[in-house]
């Protein structure tokens, strides 16, 4: 696979695009790709099995240590462009931030008292993309707060990357949820 | 012609029981009932007299620009398309097959030479009228019934398109009344008054009745206590978040308008106008930049990538917020959608278009959840039976002003807003509203007089 995030503009408007364009470009490659590379999707499969443990076990910080600085997050409404339609939300890791602040500020009324999420993470397909992985995973994810139970399927791509140790961060992450279109309620919660 | 005779497809009914007794009882000058929004007999007839008894917004014409485009929507419990006639007319068609009922279109939207009935082949034009019925000589007396689809009345107003099912509605113009000229104000502020309404609506549910969103809509004061999360983000960033205001002593100011309508005026609180609000987002530092690099990062252009802090609400199902349209539809009496739908102004730069889809998530992400839990803390607080009112005189003679024309202005804690739409809810609720389903045709049955030839009428 080929996708090559290298090609990104560095400024302006062009850079907006290039990042746009590559999100779609990963959803794409993704869907087409043909058998996935059975060592690689061994570890991919090990470190989103560790994402699923940190979000389900509040660990919001720690989660949002294994993303890089230049991470974007994209859960898109239905088949999308984030240049053209509306998302449920497309951030970058400032936001991101601010979403895990969320999570623990007392003010967030629809995140307290908090929730208990399990995910439950499916086969883990992965493919080697330049010094990139990609990966492609089924998720379903219950949400319980109060007395209130919400189930979630999604299917998730992330783009992965090696730091310096050689330990995987996540770059790019998204989250396609069918029944966004149908109505849902708040997701606030969602990481 | 005799339109009491309630067998004719173009029978006038007024239905349901006639409430202004009750009603006077449960709805007063400072207090409300709780059965409002607990009662699911209400509820139904709110689906009758409320959605479809008066004029509710339907959708917005640039979602349907070339002929044979049509949308899926929701009026109350009926589902409707707004089409795109081959002639470039708007029409509001009832999405169900006039043989059986069936839903004639499952998808959201699309573009169609006709609607054909899946169920046993009839199909029919984008204006409504019956194209082919698969072996019509099977009726004897084919058209002793006009088999066109259902329409309601729709009516434009610079693309907005409202409709109803009422027999004789208000003119449109008398029923936006004076929140036209805020509807007129949010419009000409896109360059060449030119609004373009994005297809796919973020949507959410809430666990309350849908006048939650209708109490909420004008109330400047929750902002400071619901939104402290929100605000706490925009003290973090070091920018005037708008809604971090002391509610005490803020020159923001809202309005009653007039069949339930108002206005929430922001600006006087935000001298350094909307765009000084907002926080760092997304792509904003690059598409700034990108303004800047052509001398296009002006206030002007600027302020158009976030709303114009003019909260307008256009009872009884359409809420400016941002630069997104929310369209409240109810579905229970404890159960509420609501769809978001973005607008893009095309003749604005399209860095601010691009900016446009990263500021209104904004709000979505940190600021809708937690109204939405007020919405439900509120309809479990609303369960008790013994606390059967609810106090809406906030303002009154206590800082509202009323003009000669009885619309009221206030402070951002006043309660007019709740108490005009609820004066609105209350006419229109009383008594039964004489409602109608219009069809293109109705010459060719027995309810015109004398019975065709079979031959007339364009069936195939």
């Amino acid at each position: 696979m080929n996708v090559a995030l290298a090609a990104t503009p560095p400024t302006g408007l062009a850079r907006v695009r290039g990042l746009y364009q590559g999100l779609v470009d990963d959803r794409a490659a993704v869907i087409a790709a043909g058998a996935a590379d059975a060592a690689l999707s061994t570890s991919a499969a090990t470190f989103l099995a560790a994402e699923c443990r940190w979000l389900d076990g509040r660990s919001f910080d720690r989660w949002l240590s294994a993303w890089t600085d230049d991470g974007l997050y994209w859960v898109p409404l239905a088949h999308g462009h984030p240049a053209e339609d509306q998302a449920l939300f497309l951030d970058d890791r400032r936001r991101l931030g601010e979403r895990v602040w969320r999570m623990s500020d007392a003010s967030a009324w629809a995140l307290t008292p908090g929730a208990d999420t399990v995910r439950l993470l499916g086969t883990v397909e992965a493919w080697p993309d330049g010094d990139d992985v990609l990966t492609s995973s089924a998720l379903h994810i219950t949400y319980c707060r109060g007395r209130r139970v919400l189930a979630l399927a999604a299917r998730q791509i992330h783009r992965l990357t090696r730091d310096e140790p050689g330990a995987l961060r996540i770059r790019r992450k998204i989250l396609l949820i069918p029944e966004l279109t149908a109505g849902l309620p708040q997701l606030g919660w969602l990481l | 012609m005799n339109t009491e005779d309630a067998l004719r497809p173009d029978a006038i009914a007024a239905r349901g029981p006639d409430l202004s007794e009750e009603l006077a009882h449960l709805v007063r000058p400072d207090l409300v009932h709780r059965r409002l929004y607990t009662d699911p007999s209400l509820f139904d007839i709110e689906m009758d007299r409320i959605f479809g008894g008066t004029w509710a917004y339907l959708g917005h014409e640039s979602e349907i620009e070339k002929p044979g485009s049509f949308v899926r929507k929701r009026l109350g419990r009926r589902q409707v398309l707004l089409v795109r006639t081959e002639a470039g007319e708007v029409r509001g068609l009832l999405n169900r097959c006039t043989h059986r009922g069936t839903m004639l279109m499952a998808e959201d939207r699309g573009c169609q030479k006709r609607f054909t009935c899946p169920y046993h082949g009839w199909s029919f034009d984008l204006d409504g009228r019956i194209r082919n019925l698969p072996v019509a000589d099977s009726y004897d007396r084919l058209f002793e019934r006009p088999f066109d689809l259902g329409q309601l009345r729709v009516e434009s107003f610079r693309g907005f398109v409202f409709a109803t099912m009422a027999a004789e509605p208000l003119p449109l113009l008398a029923w936006l009344g004076p929140a036209r000229r805020w509807l007129d104000e949010h419009i000409d502020r896109h360059p060449g008054g030119r609004l373009r309404v994005l297809p796919t609506a973020v949507i959410q549910e809430y666990r309350a009745n849908w006048k939650m969103s209708w109490d909420n809509a004008a109330d400047g004061i929750h902002a400071t206590f619901a939104h402290r999360s929100y605000n706490l983000l925009g003290k973090e960033a070091e920018t005037e978040t708008v809604l971090a205001r002391n509610p005490a002593t803020t020159p923001m100011i809202s309005m009653t308008l007039g069949h339930g309508h108002c206005v929430v005026d922001q600006r006087p609180g935000i001298p350094a106008g909307p765009w000084s609000t907002m926080r760092p987002l997304p792509t904003r530092a690059d598409l700034e930049d990108a303004l800047a690099a052509r001398g296009e990062a002006t206030a002007v252009n600027l302020d158009l990538a976030t709303g114009n802090m003019v909260n307008l609400s256009l009872f009884p199902n359409l809420l400016f917020v941002g630069n997104q349209l929310m369209v409240v539809e109810p579905l229970g009496v404890d159960h509420t959608r609501v769809s978001m739908f973005l607008v893009v102004a095309d003749g604005a730069p399209e860095e601010i278009n691009l900016l446009r889809l990263r500021v209104d998530e904004d709000f979505v992400s940190f600021g809708t959840p937690d109204d939405l839990e007020m919405f439900e803390r509120v309809q479990e607080g609303l369960k008790v039976v013994e606390e059967e009112w609810v106090d809406i005189s906030r303002g009154d003679h206590a800082g509202d002003v009323v003009g000669e024309d009885g619309l009221v202005t206030g402070g951002i804690s006043s309660e007019a807003p709740i108490r005009a739409y609820l004066e609105e809810w209350k006419r229109l609720m009383s008594k039964p509203i004489p409602t109608t389903v219009r069809r293109s045709r109705i010459e060719a049955a027995k309810f015109a007089g004398a019975r065709p030839a079979r031959a007339a009428g364009g069936v195939a």
